[in-house]
């Protein structure tokens, strides 16, 4: 901006000074260099400015010289990089590994678990029939190849080594975790009778090179004690007259926390220790993190009775009218054997919780045959098959060419899902990755299958447009649902192996960028387009996907919504109590935790809120602040809230 | 092997040694931004790393026709130490805090000649002045002095204005004066070794 002077062009002192870097440069143009100099001429405060900014323009110039000699990085850094190229290749790889389930089943039926848009209980809907046990499966472990990948390599090297068997005390069990590095591969293997060692091997040399057991010292043990009593929910259970079981080595895939906020896969395994803890007839597995010191995963043992699996009557109810199958006797006569490991992998649950169906596959070389057994009307209803068991070139063709699915395309994968922050607090709460399927789209038909009108499904035509990938933490796994197209994570849905318990609460927050919240119990649910909880000024807004939702049903005058869920490393509980006069029903008392941290203690509000009339909702907008006599203060706020206590109320 | 379109387009199809070749002629205008931009040695070379491992990642989105590859990585870089800054700030330990216990230069030896003394002396101070900058014209400032860009490539790394790079530096000139004027005024290597101040 120039200003004019009797005709001529000047400027002024503090445009001068926001070009002197500019001057100095030799970054302007012909006319504006000579508006400045002739500046210069007539005003000696600016010139002091000049021959100030010329004395540290030339020493930044010698500084940035000498910089160069005195800071240098560390000598093997590009060894660092390449290698973090090779472990995020490889771990791209394990991750695509772990979902290569074993095909136990056959193709179909396992393809329809594996690539089903639904979750794979609700193609109970489908097929009649849930395969929780596949899923399962998929935490087990690499499938043993028969090809001759690298990976089948060092699997098949590290379980024929003596040195191996040797530090196990016996035979390889399982072969697990393993990472390539160009020629030299890593994995965890644990042997049948209890060992565990981390084996490198070299592929080149076909040798096993390095074997380390991976055994607790004593002070790793005692480390292992101190860090998770200083958990509170650890603590408050052993409080509570929990027992702590054998600590047990473990290791972790090395997902960690880095800086405090961003996630990367490690380098390393990482070595755990993990124990039970119990009181009465209930269970908890503890991993402690001994490399970051923390407690990494603390999950209920769902009880057997909790979970919907067939009973070993139903089983054997199951194997007797297959028995009495005519086809399935024509099978056996041929030489078709029932396989053992099929028996109680897949099962049909209706909505009330019963077990209505069985699976169950025969076998005759490398044919195999799947049996629907319908428990209810006592008879088979589909013998589908004969399968030829899947190649491993076929199911590298169907996994790695159909759909294009190559490990840099499952590490962008990765990438692009853990910059979401849903996502990124459940790896920080320790989820881990136990495979990625890609999203079909099925269309179903009525079709004759052996005699039985059944539906058949058959993969839609076209691209992928979303990509499952699925995480596990304890009893509790979500299917991350990423978009292929707007490269970002556009659902997660939650899922337990608990489904017993009629308390137990469903619940979703969004993954978008408000709060919304939907949590419902058999007795009280609640929605809210914006929710947060401010306790001693920190704020929470449950935007986790493991919100844990329970109701004490009570009776007719009283019941509850209990809410606990993990932000900002603190645990935060919200409760709520709900009364009833028979006419109206409202909450008498609300608490949160106070955000302390180790130990919580309770910030309490009391009055009568949501006053409503019984079996309708309160709808509408709540501040609430906390009594005035807790030691921190709270606040809760309520937008757009739908809530509705004794929903079982006639 | 050298910086050739060849290596570049290796590189993007995925040759580590291509890559590699990249690395050798670049990690050192990488380190030195970081380090001023970040104040420690070791979350340089994090970010060193990061920032590397990132080219590789993005290898595909690199575009030849729309800038140099050292602007380009320079880019990355930045914003490696930008995102670093934001976590410290929310677990409340900013770069500004971390910087005020001074950068941690190398030791000077007490037997070394005055003049390369001096010259680490002097480079100290000039880091240390730097590090009283913000963030935006901290960035600026080590990306024309320290990474030699030029004010069209700093525009393009940092998407800002040309006008609004010459003020930045201008600006940032002026404010390093006064820092260094407030700060060592006169001190001599002697008086310096001697813990003795004369202002």
């Amino acid at each position: 901006m120039r200003k004019m002077s009797a005709g001529k062009r000047v400027i002024s002192c503090k445009e001068l000074r926001e070009s002197l870097a500019a001057y100095l440069d030799d970054k302007l143009t012909l006319e504006d260099r000579e508006l400045i100099e002739s500046h210069l001429s007539g005003c000696q405060q600016c010139s002091k400015e000049l021959d100030a900014a010329v004395g540290i323009h030339d020493r930044m110039i010698k500084a940035s010289d000498a910089l160069s000699d005195q800071i240098t990085p560390l000598e093997n850094i590009w060894l660092g990089i390449k290698s973090r190229l090779a472990v995020e290749e490889s771990a791209a790889d394990t991750a695509w590994g772990l979902a290569r389930a074993k095909f136990l089943l056959g193709k179909e039926i396992v393809m329809k678990a594996l690539f089903s848009k639904q979750p794979v209980w609700k193609l109970a809907a489908i097929n009649g029939f849930v395969i929780i046990a596949l899923v399962i499966g998929l935490t087990l472990g690499l499938p043993s190849s028969g090809g001759q990948t690298a990976y089948a390599q060092v699997e098949q090297i590290a379980r024929d080594s003596q040195e191996v068997q040797d530090a196990l005390g016996g035979p390889v069990a399982t072969v697990e975790a393993i990472r390539l590095q160009g020629d030299i591969g890593t994995a965890v293997c644990s042997g049948a009778t209890g060992g565990m060692a981390a084996v490198t091997v070299d592929i080149g040399s076909q040798s096993v090179t390095d074997v380390s057991p991976l055994d607790l010292t004593q002070d790793e043990l005692q480390r292992a004690v101190n860090v998770a009593m200083n958990d509170s929910r650890v603590a408050d259970l052993v409080d509570e007259g929990a027992v702590i079981g054998d600590i047990r080595p473990g290791y972790t895939l090395g997902y960690g926390a880095h800086q405090g906020a961003t996630v990367e896969i490690l380098p390393n395994i990482m070595i755990t220790a993990g124990f039970s803890l119990t009181m009465d007839d209930q269970e908890w597995q503890v991993v402690v993190n001994l490399d970051e010191g923390k407690v990494q995963t603390f999950a209920e043992v769902p009880k057997i009775s909790d979970m919907l699996m067939p009973s070993e009557e139903d089983t054997q109810r199951g194997l007797d009218i297959a028995n009495a199958d005519p086809e399935v006797q024509e099978l056996l006569a041929q030489g078709a054997v029932v396989d053992d490991s099929s028996i109680g992998s897949s099962w049909t649950v209706e909505e009330d919780g019963t077990i209505s169906g069985l699976g169950i596959t025969l076998e005759k070389g490398d044919s195999r045959w799947i049996v629907f057994i319908d428990l209810v009307k006592g008879e088979v209803t589909g013998v589908q098959g004969p399968h030829e068991e899947i190649s491993a070139e076929e199911e590298e063709e169907f996994f790695s060419y159909k759909y294009a699915f190559g490990p840099l395309q499952v590490r962008d994968i990765l990438d692009a899902i853990e910059s979401d922050q849903s996502v990124r607090a459940l790896i920080l709460a320790g989820a881990e990755v136990i495979g990625m399927r890609p999203v079909l789209e099925w269309e179903c038909d009525t079709a004759n299958v052996s005699g039985v009108q059944q539906q058949v499904c058959h993969q839609k035509d076209g691209d992928v447009e979303q990509i499952d990938v699925m995480l596990g933490m304890g009893a509790i796994w979500w299917d991350v649902i990423f978009d292929m197209d707007s490269q970002e994570v556009v659902e997660i849905r939650e899922y337990s192996y608990n489904a017993g318990g009629s308390n137990t609460g469903s619940g979703s927050t969004s993954t978008a960028a408000g709060q919304s919240v939907d949590w419902a119990t058999t007795v009280v649910s609640l929605a809210a387009d914006d929710f947060y909880i401010e306790a001693d000024g920190v704020k929470y807004v449950a935007n986790v996907q493991s919100v844990e939702v329970y109701s004490d049903p009570g009776d007719s005058e009283f019941c509850t919504l209990e809410l606990t869920w993990n932000e900002h490393g603190n645990e935060m509980r919200l409760l709520m109590y709900f009364v009833s006069d028979g006419t109206y029903w409202w909450s008498d008392e609300i608490r949160t935790y106070d955000s302390q941290s180790p130990y919580s203690d309770w910030i309490y509000y009391t009055g009568e809120f949501f006053k409503t009339k019984l079996g309708s909702s309160f709808v509408g907008d709540r501040d609430l602040t906390s009594d005035a006599g807790n030691a921190f203060q709270g606040e809760i706020h309520f937008k757009g809230l739908e809530l509705q206590a004794f929903l079982n109320a006639d | 092997m050298y910086v050739t379109m060849d290596v570049i387009e290796k590189w993007r199809s995925g040759d580590v040694e291509a890559f590699e070749v990249l690395f050798q002629q670049y990690y050192r205008l990488v380190f030195k931004t970081a380090y001023l931009m970040v104040g420690s040695k070791e979350e340089a070379e994090d970010v060193l790393q990061e920032a590397f491992v990132a080219m590789w990642r993005s290898r595909k989105t690199f575009d030849p026709d729309k800038g140099k590859l050292a602007t380009w990585l320079c880019r990355i870089t930045v914003n490696q130490c930008n995102s670093r800054r934001r976590v410290k700030s929310v677990a409340s330990s900013s770069l500004e805090e971390a910087s005020s216990d001074g950068f941690d230069l190398p030791d000077t030896e007490a037997q070394e000649p005055d003049e390369i003394y001096m010259q680490r002396w002097e480079c100290e101070q000039m880091v240390k002045a730097i590090s009283t900058l913000d963030s935006k014209h901290r960035a600026t400032v080590v990306l024309r002095y320290f990474g030699e860009l030029s004010y069209e490539e700093i525009a393009q790394v940092l998407g800002i204005p040309l006008g609004t790079v010459k003020s930045r530096l201008s600006q940032s000139l002026r404010t390093l004066n006064q820092v260094i004027d407030k700060d060592v005024c006169g001190e001599s290597v002697e008086s310096r070794r001697a813990g003795v101040r004369r202002c």
